[in-house]
């Protein structure tokens, strides 16, 4: 049995060869009564090693089988946000008033090192969003647009002030809804001019008395956190973004101006 | 992403188990490995782009898990022994053709680690070459070579078990309880 034929028979097994070397190999096996023999053994190994491992198996446990239906759920409302995710988050910034007030995700918990949970979020989101192609198909630019002039806006029981920014130093490229651990955010991405990306993740919090700009850094990303009343905001980008903190400092200003 | 979205994520899972099994050779250690796959996913469904092969994906968070857990070794050596006593007690070999059940489970789980993972996706679960490859991160050349040492060992260990010509005496084991190495075969 030389080396040549022999790889053809696994492929011959494993259905990897085309109609016209499946017909030929065929035509070798109908004259060579060895390698004959030999795929049936294989193929007869694969059938018990298939029952075997249906055998060892069993049926899932109730704990996986929860498991599953837990990252069915999950699978299905990612598919639901990136197809409605930008239009709903557009629809809210435009309309506004809408009473949103328990969608917006009441943040209470603290992260590790005493960086909050949704500074932490925002750095997961920034990755996400860097890491995908950002086709903004569902909004089209006059959507962009005038998402990019509505602010600031109401959200429903909480004023939400967005900053405004000169569009000539960040352009943004998606604004959606976004779960979280427990409730829903409101992202952007912006492009820098020099082409960095940044993400803002605005969500709404217990008011505490914290005028403070908060840098950090979190997943080897460069956050910047700040609280405007009853709503909390974090920007996120690259490490070596230099111009992370002004940008920041200039989405604080405007916050807190309007 | 389609409405059969549930059907193909069973499927996945089920398959996710089985090849669990290759890896710690341990049922219920299999079972924990799946269950924290599941877990991470969750999390990590953020992640995951529809476009993407669901499959592929969960295989990688499964390696990722496998490799990155600190009671590997533990579970490894827990899993060593108790190759036996699994396959024993799913498969009484108390009738010829369980026999022969019984003794390819076992050849199966003397093969190396690398040669069980092509034969379990390629064999028992029929991946495509292309995919396999992927979820291994191995090239497909290799993947082919493993295939076939794979399938050749394990009908010339089962071959030479059924014939009570094997001369080892010990069930395949070696002193310390733990499979004999892999016998060459030419």
């Amino acid at each position: 049995m030389n080396g040549e034929w022999q790889a053809d028979l696994h492929a011959y097994i494993d259905g990897e060869l085309d109609a016209e070397r499946r017909l030929a190999f065929e035509a070798f096996l109908a004259s060579n009564p060895a390698a004959a023999a030999r795929l049936h053994d294989y193929l007869h190994q694969r059938e018990i090693l298939r029952h075997g491992f249906a055998r060892m198996a069993g049926d899932p446990p109730r704990h996986t089988e929860s498991l599953t239906g837990r990252l069915y759920g999950r699978l299905r409302m990612e598919h639901v946000i990136r197809r409605f995710g930008p239009l709903a988050a557009a629809v809210l910034l435009l309309v506004g008033g809408a009473n949103i007030a328990a969608l917006v995700h009441h943040q209470q918990k603290t992260g590790a090192y005493g960086v909050p949970e949704f500074a932490e979020e925002a750095a997961e989101m920034h990755e996400n969003a860097v890491s995908q192609s950002l086709a903004f198909s569902d909004l089209s630019p006059a959507d962009l647009k005038a998402m990019a002039e509505g602010l600031p806006h109401r959200l429903g029981a909480i004023t939400v002030n967005l900053p405004a920014l000169d569009p000539n130093l960040l352009t943004l490229v998606r604004a959606t809804l976004v779960p979280l651990n427990s409730g829903v955010g409101l992202q952007f991405v912006y492009r820098e001019r020099d082409g960095e990306m940044l993400t803002l993740l605005v969500v709404a919090e217990e008011p505490i008395d914290d005028k403070g700009l908060h840098a950090v850094e979190e997943r080897g990303l460069q956050l910047v956190y700040w609280r405007n009343g009853a709503t909390a905001y974090t920007l996120a980008g690259s490490r070596s973004d230099g111009d992370l903190l002004v940008v920041a400092k200039k989405m604080a200003d405007s916050v807190r101006r309007s | 992403m389609t409405f059969s979205l549930r059907s193909q994520l069973s499927d996945h899972v089920r398959t996710l188990r089985r090849y669990a099994m290759t890896l710690v050779r341990n049922r219920d250690d299999a079972e924990d490995l799946v269950q924290e796959t599941l877990v991470r996913a969750i999390a990590g469904a953020r992640t995951y782009r529809p476009e993407a092969n669901l499959r592929s994906w969960l295989f990688g968070i499964l390696h990722n898990v496998h490799v990155s857990d600190r009671r590997r070794d533990q579970v490894r050596t827990r899993a060593a022994a108790s190759i036996e006593p699994l396959v024993h007690s799913d498969i009484a070999p108390n009738q010829p053709d369980q026999v022969e059940l019984a003794r390819t489970m076992e050849a199966f789980a003397r093969l190396p680690e690398d040669q069980r993972r092509a034969l379990m996706l390629v064999a028992v679960d029929g991946l495509s070459y292309q995919e396999a490859a992927g979820i291994l991160g191995i090239p497909l050349g290799t993947l082919m070579s493993r295939l076939a040492r794979g399938r050749e060992s394990l009908r010339a260990d089962v071959r030479g078990d059924l014939r009570g010509d094997r001369g080892r005496g010990d069930g395949g084991r070696g002193d310390d309880g733990r499979p004999a190495p892999l016998r060459v075969v030419k």
